[in-house]
């Protein structure tokens, strides 16, 4: 469908009130049309000097761009007998989502899978709202009645169908535990230009074989296009890594095994040095050995560990300090996420939640499944928690804890590896069948449904015996960055999705 | 500083580091030797072991900063040669060597 012409029959408009969310049903309106969007990206101004060489001219010397306005969306609805729904959005002022999807050969009702693509309008409120001549004087005047709203979102973007493939092929020999995206969107004014995801590490377990080969970092600058390997030589033969998370300028790996955390400029990994690693083990704890990192700003990251144990670190140089040494649980800690410097959220055994709502104090929270292991979490908002089970189920809270709801996945996934949101409204479950086959779950509705990616139309998924972590690109929720074990269970894999 | 590569009497090739002012049919068997390293560990047999670190020579795979990046090359390597060995077994003994003992 890439380059089919897109006609204005081909769309629908779908409204979410309250905004995407697991509980908030997308509403299909069939009697509806979008009328032409406006989205202004910021004035352009010159900054300019006068000419050295001609008096009364000037020269060009700079420009900057306003911050981009709002989106505008006129939309048009058939007036029915029933009451109307866009009505009672104006009225009720609170902030929706309005999706345009455009397709051709697909049921339009069908929300998952009736589209090609998808125009996605966030943070939505209705600036007017109108109608059509209401009645006829004349039988020429006769004619259909309809709802004129102009709708005003924060942002818009697109979303289309998937595609995976495996990239770093011939580079990735063992499994990928963590793979994390280093790049920055910029126009070259202060490094080279990028679009923010191009710059991608994944980290590769020890090989486990005789002789044994390190655990490294798999890295690109050019979206797997070319590849860079780094042996972590900080750490010994058989010494596996749990987690890697890009800091700042470096990439972190932490290791279970080493009780230790290991660091590299991202600069130095990427530009091929031999011994660029240093390894710092000042604040880890025995008993507390790390499983999990996640980091928010080059001040603030949070490792979590066995015992329940959680550290802090404002930079990986100087090691850790104990956040709570197992005073919230004494579970082990198997995954973490922060949704902002005060919010974060950590997963365990035996049910395990703990969280701070100020980046220092831990609580423990009762989890969704009593005695089951909890492998993923992620946050979607500060009280919007996902969690994942050792047993295939993933559960959502909106209050921190207080009630949980368990959200079905086709397929009967018999592991979550990991649960991720790319932005408000498109997110992905990493899972994996008994088999065992990775599954990767899309939703493109804050959670409400979930659906296999790929479609099965499109392609399939890479095989793989599961996928362990991704990572995403800014601004784009149509690329995806993924790593785990391939299916014949001892060598990697890298997936990339867009 | 440059690599130079000579053969052994043995048949075996070497890379050695030589200095930029060593000229061409001077030996290089006073200077250090870059690699490959012993590949005897892995228990081929004697025809096998120099057809292997040969062909690694002659590929500029000589340690294990010089493997990096290049999984698919030695893979190839292997197959052409008809070795049934795991390129981690290869790259093992490279960083085993290169690193030194952990």
């Amino acid at each position: 469908m890439a380059d089919t012409i897109v006609k204005s029959g081909s769309s629908r408009i779908f409204t979410i009130q309250f905004r995407a969310r697991h509980d908030h049903a997308p509403m299909f309106h069939g009697f509806a049309v979008a009328g032409s969007l406006d989205y202004g990206q910021g004035d352009v101004t010159s900054i300019e000097v006068p000419d050295p060489t001609r008096y009364n001219a000037w020269l060009t010397a700079s420009e900057f761009q306003g911050a981009a306005d709002r989106v505008t969306l006129p939309l048009t609805f058939r007036l029915t007998y029933d009451l109307s729904e866009v009505l009672k959005l104006a009225k009720l002022r609170c902030a929706f989502d309005v999706q345009v999807h455009l397709g051709a050969c697909t049921d339009p009702r069908d929300f998952d899978l009736g589209y090609e693509k998808v125009q996605v309008f966030e943070n939505a409120l209705i600036s007017s709202y109108g109608t059509t001549d209401i009645g006829a004087m004349s039988g020429d005047d006769q004619a259909g009645i309809d709802e004129e709203v102009e709708i005003s979102a924060r942002t818009m973007y697109e979303i289309i169908p998937m595609r995976y493939s495996e990239v770093a092929a011939g580079y990735v020999g063992q499994e990928i535990v963590a793979i994390s995206n280093g790049d920055e969107a910029g126009c070259g004014d202060c490094a080279d230009p990028s679009d923010g995801c191009s710059k991608i590490f994944a980290l590769a377990n020890a090989a486990g074989s005789s002789p044994g080969v390190l655990a490294e970092v798999i890295a690109t600058d050019d979206g797997f296009s070319t590849v860079v390997e780094s042996p972590i030589n900080t750490l010994t033969w058989d010494d596996d890594v749990s987690d890697g998370a890009a800091v700042s300028d470096s990439y972190v790996v932490i290791s279970n095994e080493t009780n230790s955390l290991h660091y590299a400029t991202l600069d130095d990994i990427l530009d091929g040095e031999t011994d660029p690693w240093t390894e710092v083990n000042t604040g880890f704890v025995i008993g507390g050995e790390p499983n999990a990192i996640v980091s928010v700003s080059p001040l603030d990251t949070w490792i979590v560990g066995d015992g329940g144990y959680v550290y802090f670190s404002a930079s990986p140089a100087d090691g850790v300090e104990v956040m709570d040494a197992g005073s919230a649980t004494a579970e082990d800690l198997h995954d973490v996420d922060a949704y902002d410097t005060d919010n974060i959220v950590a997963v365990g055994d035996n049910n395990a939640v703990v969280y701070t709502l100020d980046g220092s104090t831990f609580s423990a929270v009762t989890g969704p499944a009593d005695g089951v292991d909890l492998t993923a979490v992620s946050m979607r908002g500060e009280k919007e928690w996902w969690v994942g089970t050792a047993d295939g189920k993933v559960y959502v809270t909106t209050d921190r804890g207080e009630h949980w709801t368990e959200k079905g996945l086709k397929g009967s996934p018999a592991t979550i590896q990991k649960i991720g949101w790319s932005n408000e409204t498109v997110g992905f479950i990493a899972a994996a069948t008994v088999a065992p086959a990775a599954r990767l779950y899309r939703t493109i509705n804050g959670g409400y449904s979930w659906t296999l990616d790929p479609r099965a139309t499109i392609g399939i998924l890479p095989a793989a015996d599961r996928i362990n972590d991704f990572t995403f690109c800014p601004d784009d929720p149509n690329k995806i960055y993924a790593g785990g074990l391939a299916d014949d269970a001892q060598d990697g894999i890298i997936i990339k999705g867009q | 500083m440059k690599h130079m590569i000579y053969t052994d009497n043995e048949g075996f090739m070497w890379v050695a580091i030589v200095p930029d002012s060593l000229k061409e049919g001077q030996s290089p068997l006073a200077y250090p030797v870059a690699g490959p390293p012993d590949l005897s560990v892995l228990g081929l047999s004697q025809e096998d072991t120099k057809r292997l670190h040969n062909g690694l020579v002659e590929k500029g795979m000589y340690n294990a900063p010089a493997l990096l990046g290049r999984r698919k090359e030695l893979m190839q390597l292997l197959k052409s040669l008809g070795l049934k060995l795991s390129i981690f077994q290869i790259i093992g003994v490279f960083q085993q060597t290169y690193y030194g003992d952990r």
